[in-house]
């Protein structure tokens, strides 16, 4: 197995008095295996997601590129670690895109010229070339989605933890986005119900049902067992299910 | 979501806009100094600075109701200071205090509505004011924008549902969105806040820095400075 990029061992969370949303989660995750988190609502996923960057400390241990995530540590983790959140619309607060795409870079302490670069070249990534200044909120909610991820790819992170990436988003945004997830070189985790595009960006899953680990494994696997996934709140892709 | 509440006419394009955001701040804190230490009923300057203001404000193409409305509201608290001043006193200080308060006020309005609210936040970073007070309007203007949104989202619920309600009804309802603005702007909050954390957000805004001509805006600055002094020897 390739370096290992993120550990959790034995981590458990609860919101307040509620039921544990995460149960004794164990798993790796190697450098470039790019690993989609899957499960109906309520099963953890973003929970999980929240403990990556230290947004969320439960018990167990969770180090990520060999670090512990702790208070310490959460400068560096942050650093190397791009979280997209689910709704655009808690991503992105600054009043121009040009300023909610530079925040990530100025947080990292660049020279101004070198946060323009980043700013340009991470919204080329995302095919919005030109959109500085217009405001993030006046924008639809797909350049949203697109906006949120440059402010990503402008901190140029080694992992990419995104939370349903593709939801609310029309057929041709999708693919656009998917493109652009594609096209990237480091290591991706997705918590997502799009499981066609799990099919096409991640060869493992890990899937989740009411806090627990149910299964780890190959997507192709994970995805065509019928029973597995209605056990679990899920469906079969229809990409797998006719072919 | 709207974000143009502060900064509405930033994108105005005039005289006065061309004009560095850094000089333009000084002249209008250097104006209002100038008025602050203007003894009273010295009605003469009074009125040149007043002359003064007007030209700033034909100079910005700021419309002249937003302008009047904004700063007559905002002078409302300046005006019942001056009653209050003036009614032991000399029912002529209501007028000129009024006045000269109005013309601050006024000032401040022409600089916030067409100067982008980073880029004041910039000046004063570039001024070392303390980085608590920039980090504080910072975020009061962040979260100002997210309440609104939220008010909005329901105040568009209740007008879909509350369809001849009664009074009671719509006072019930009124309280009842309050407390929800209240929880949902929390949540929001705290969800941008995680965002921001989660790109490195140490507890300080960090801006760029707009490369400006700080000779020409030092020059600009002067002559404000001289053309308010030279008021006080006409």
């Amino acid at each position: 197995m390739s370096e290992t990029i993120v550990r959790f061992k034995n981590v458990s969370f609860s919101y307040g008095s509620h039921p544990s949303a995460l149960r004794e989660i164990s798993f790796s995750i190697g450098k470039n295996e790019n690993t989609a988190i899957i499960g109906g609502n309520g099963a953890g996923k973003s929970t999980l997601l929240l403990h990556i960057n230290g947004l969320l400390r439960g018990e167990g241990s969770v180090e990520v590129f060999g670090l512990p995530v702790k208070k310490n540590n959460f400068a560096e983790i942050r650093k190397r670690t791009g979280l997209l959140f689910q709704d655009p619309d808690d991503q992105l607060f600054c009043p121009t895109v040009f300023e909610d795409v530079a925040f990530g870079p100025l947080n990292l302490g660049l020279e101004d010229a070198e946060v323009k670069n980043r700013v340009v070249k991470a919204l080329e990534q995302v095919g919005l070339e030109g959109f500085e200044n217009r405001s993030p909120h006046h924008l639809s909610y797909g350049e949203e989605k697109r906006i949120s991820l440059s402010t990503l790819f402008a901190m140029e992170p080694e992992l990419l933890a995104l939370d349903e990436p593709t939801s609310n988003l029309d057929p041709k945004t999708r693919r656009c986005l998917i493109g652009i997830l594609k096209n990237y070189t480091g290591t991706l985790i997705l918590a997502t119900h799009d499981l066609e595009v799990v099919l096409e960006l991640c060869p493992r899953t890990i899937l989740l049902n009411k806090g627990e680990l149910v299964k780890d494994g190959k997507t192709i696997d994970i995805l065509s067992d019928e029973k597995l996934m209605n056990e679990n709140d899920l469906e079969v892709p229809l990409s797998i299910k006719f072919t | 979501m709207h974000h143009d509440y502060f900064d509405k006419f930033k994108n105005l394009k005039s005289q006065w806009s061309k004009i560095p955001v850094f000089s333009r701040f000084f002249i209008a804190i250097s104006y209002i100094i100038f008025l602050a230490v203007l003894p009273l009923l010295n009605w003469k300057h009074l009125i040149i600075y007043g002359l003064i203001e007007i030209i700033i404000l034909f100079l910005s193409k700021l419309p002249l109701q937003y302008f009047f409305s904004r700063s007559l509201i905002v002078s409302v608290p300046a005006f019942i200071i001056a009653l209050s001043a003036s009614l032991f006193k000399n029912p002529e200080w209501f007028f000129f205090i009024s006045l000269k308060s109005f013309l601050s006020v006024g000032i401040m309005i022409i600089l916030i509505s067409t100067s982008s609210f980073p880029s004041l936040i910039s000046v004063l970073q570039s001024i070392k004011m303390p980085g608590l007070f920039v980090s504080l309007l910072g975020f009061v203007y962040r979260y100002s924008f997210l309440l609104i949104d939220e008010f909005e989202s329901l105040q568009r619920t209740y007008k879909i549902r509350a369809i001849g309600t009664n009074n009671k009804l719509k006072r019930t309802a009124i309280s009842n969105i309050t407390a929800a603005l209240f929880r949902r702007s929390l949540i929001r909050s705290d969800n941008v806040f995680d965002a921001m954390l989660s790109r490195g957000f140490k507890g300080t805004f960090l801006y760029i820095h707009k490369q400006g001509n700080p000779v020409s805006e030092y020059l600009i600055l002067i002559l404000a400075l001289i053309i308010f002094t030279g008021v006080r020897f006409v």
